[in-house]
């Protein structure tokens, strides 16, 4: 069964316009708060490891996922990682093209679960799976403690 | 009707306050793990979760479900999310409830999680797309209005005082005092209600429950495993579910006729026909204290009209014949949207087991009945439990 | 088992000034399709009219106009003016913002109510808000008629109608 009167000329549909005008602070949370303070005052990245089964987590948890324990150690893992995949984007989110690609990468850390994604500044011809990666961080007076402390990764 | 029973077998709550350090999975761990160990269960042991959570704009975090999920155990689990807007609280153990009963499990987690806080410049703006956004949006909307409207006709129609009405929010947050995840517990009294900032007239600022971050979950069971885990199971005895239309400017607002139908397909199923008499401890929906009467009304725990004049003789007290929101309800302990409602739902958990502490009514209460209501007066969710 | 000691404690407002956060507004805009019904609807308010849906089996005259009759679920019948005028069913006199933001002492107070429009069926309400009136004069049953914009203002949009007086 279908309507029986419906907007037949296209040019008489109509619309109306508003926003969700609501902004947000999100808190870091109890484990998020812990990484980013460090990554602040210390300048390293630290995972969480789950004293029960053993499992490294970054970006760290107050709990482990695999087997719900609470977890209350944490342990610097530097700045040092591998690059597990990257892409080139041409377009922001919104669809507005960059003026330059940004190459972005995951990079993860030695026997930790998780990863970091971050812009990557490496040489086309040296983007390879696998290689070895450094964060390049902000002076520690400028860092606020947030993911802009770190300005990209680079080649070891 | 060919249902399993099932069984509340453990619970777990965490504070109710403005504005938490924690992320909403952090919450949810806080609530699930605790949950967990109240019932001797570990993660592996949960064959499904399901979660429920208010709206995505709260926490300004979309498919709020997914992001929640390793906080509330449910990684490569059977999990689902479920949302009906303030009525989430006591949907979430129903929607665990038909895992269960189903037999497509034996064993369900049930969490519940809101982080209001991340909202600016106040939780109360996410409302203002809840409404029509072309009918009415352009009006620029409060929350408050749909209340304040609802509070007016409920008074008006039966010829209630600002006093009748605040009597409850007394109660509730007094009540709260003795509640340890409460937010606001208060031992406020009729005038400190009376001449609180009025917001919208007829309703003033301590006749709301206040904005909250806070998690909630208990654990389902099937009746065998019940048995197993607790000598104290508590029986999900009846469900009910009941929406009305969102054009909420084409009914009568005096009664909640959704709730009243939910609460009678939840009667049905638990075998109540008079559950003004067979109900022993109620915890209704109370976002603003007029709501707690007119819930009462719907849940048909007393004639229409009569909510507030049996308040005022001390019925709905904890000493009274029928204690409503023992806890302190939302207006005492928070309203933390989903999680609120599943307080509701461990509070007569508890009570029915004689766990209520503090709190405990007299009387060795073996049935009760909890109910949230939400969205644009549309939702009433109902369950009855049983010792 | 008893719940006694629950987790987590609140941040007071200086320790969440003071902890690491993250901003972020977004940027969610809308257009959001009339559709068939609200479409009319929206037509006839520019028009200076209040257009309903009609439902034969029901003998309903719903508001604001819809394209299906959601109790029977057919198709609406036709859709018919209803008259601008209208009893207030309930009111509310509001000194905050969406936001929760106060009214400013010296701004007028807003009054939603809800007006049952004359010529729809009983209890066919829509929202609205009072204007032109002392708030202490606002009761329930009080009779109103709609304050349209000049037609070269109007859009096609509910505040077409400025507000509703009392009459």
């Amino acid at each position: 069964m279908s309507f029986k009167e419906i907007i037949q000329l296209n040019t008489q549909l109509g619309y109306f316009e508003g926003q969700i005008p609501v902004n947000y602070q999100y808190t870091l949370g109890v484990a998020g708060n812990k990484f980013f303070e460090t990554l602040k005052q210390k300048g390293e990245f630290i995972a969480s490891i789950c004293s029960h089964c053993g499992v490294k987590t970054i970006y760290p948890l107050i709990y482990c996922e695999e087997c719900f324990n609470p977890i209350e150690t944490y342990a610097s893992v530097g700045l040092e990682g591998n690059l597990y995949s990257f892409t080139k984007c041409y377009r922001d989110y919104q669809g507005n093209t960059y003026d330059e690609p940004h190459v972005i990468g995951l990079i993860k850390f030695d026997g930790i679960k998780g990863g970091i994604i971050h812009r990557l500044n490496i040489d086309e011809k040296d983007l390879k799976l696998g290689i070895r990666v450094k964060a390049k961080l902000k002076p520690i007076k400028e860092r606020t403690g947030s993911l802009d402390d770190i300005i990209c990764f680079e080649k070891v | 009707m060919g249902f399993r029973k099932v069984a509340i077998v453990g619970a777990g709550i965490t504070k109710f306050v403005r504005r938490a350090q924690e992320t909403g999975p952090e919450m949810s761990y806080l609530a699930s793990k605790m949950a967990l160990d109240q019932a001797g269960l570990k993660l592996k042991d949960v064959e499904m979760v399901t979660l429920g959570t208010a709206p995505d704009a709260f926490d300004g975090v979309h498919m709020k479900g997914e992001y929640l999920l390793s906080g509330a155990g449910g990684n490569n689990k059977p999990y689902i999310r479920n949302f009906v807007g303030g009525g989430t609280g006591v949907f979430a153990p129903i929607h665990g409830w038909m895992h269960v009963a189903s037999g497509a499990c034996d064993i369900c987690l049930v969490v519940c999680s809101e982080k209001m806080s991340s909202c600016h410049p106040h939780p109360q703006g996410a409302f203002l797309t809840i409404f029509d956004h072309t009918t009415e949006q352009p009006l620029k909307p409060t929350l408050i209005w749909i209340f304040a409207l609802e509070m007016r006709r409920y008074m008006e129609t039966y010829g209630l005082t600002k006093a009748d009405v605040a009597r409850v929010a007394v109660k509730n947050k007094n009540n709260a005092l003795d509640h340890p995840s409460a937010q606001v517990a208060e031992a406020v009294t009729l005038e400190d209600v009376l001449n609180s900032e009025v917001l919208a007239e007829p309703v003033h600022r301590l006749d709301i429950s206040p904005a909250s971050d806070g998690a909630a979950a208990v654990v389902l069971a099937s009746e065998d495993v019940a048995k197993r885990l607790t000598d104290k199971p508590v029986w999900i005895d009846g469900v009910g579910w009941n929406l009305d239309t969102a054009y909420w400017a084409t009914k009568d607002l005096y009664y909640p006729r959704y709730v009243e139908k939910a609460a009678r397909m939840a009667y049905e199923m638990a075998g109540i026909t008079e559950p003004h008499k067979e109900i022993q401890v109620a915890e209704p929906y109370d976002p603003f204290d007029y709501k707690e009467l007119h819930h009462m009304e719907g849940l048909l725990l007393c004639e229409r009209g009569e909510a507030a004049r049996l308040t005022a003789e001390g019925y709905t007290a904890r000493t009274g014949n029928l204690p409503t929101c023992p806890s302190g309800g939302a207006l005492g302990v928070g309203n933390p949207i989903s999680a609120t409602g599943l307080m509701k739902v461990i509070e007569i958990f508890l009570q029915l087991r004689g766990e209520a502490g503090k709190r405990q009514i007299p009387g060795k209460p073996r049935v009760g009945v909890a109910q949230a209501w939400g969205d644009l007066m549309q939702v009433g969710t109902v369950i009855v439990l049983r010792r | 088992m008893k719940i006694d000691n629950v987790p987590m404690k609140g941040l007071s407002s200086e320790e969440y000034e003071k902890a690491l956060k993250i901003t972020w507004k977004p940027n969610l805009h809308y257009t959001w399709d009339n559709g068939i019904g609200i479409g009319k609807y929206l037509q006839s308010l520019k028009e200076g009219k209040i257009l309903a849906s009609y439902c034969e089996k029901c003998e309903r005259i719903m508001l604001p106009a819809r394209a299906f009759c959601e109790m029977c679920f057919r198709p609406t019948d036709k859709y018919v003016p209803v008259k601008d005028t209208g009893t207030v069913n309930t009111f509310a006199i509001c000194h905050v913002n969406w936001d929760a933001s106060r009214l400013k002492p010296d701004e007028p107070r807003h009054i939603p109510a809800v007006i049952e429009i004359d010529g729809a069926s009983s209890g066919q309400g829509i929202m609205h808000l009072l204007g032109n009136v002392d708030p202490a004069k606002v009761h329930i049953g009080m009779k109103v008629k709609a304050v349209w914009k000049p037609a070269t203002e109007r859009e096609g949009s509910i505040t077409d109608i400025l507000f509703f007086e009392p009459y």
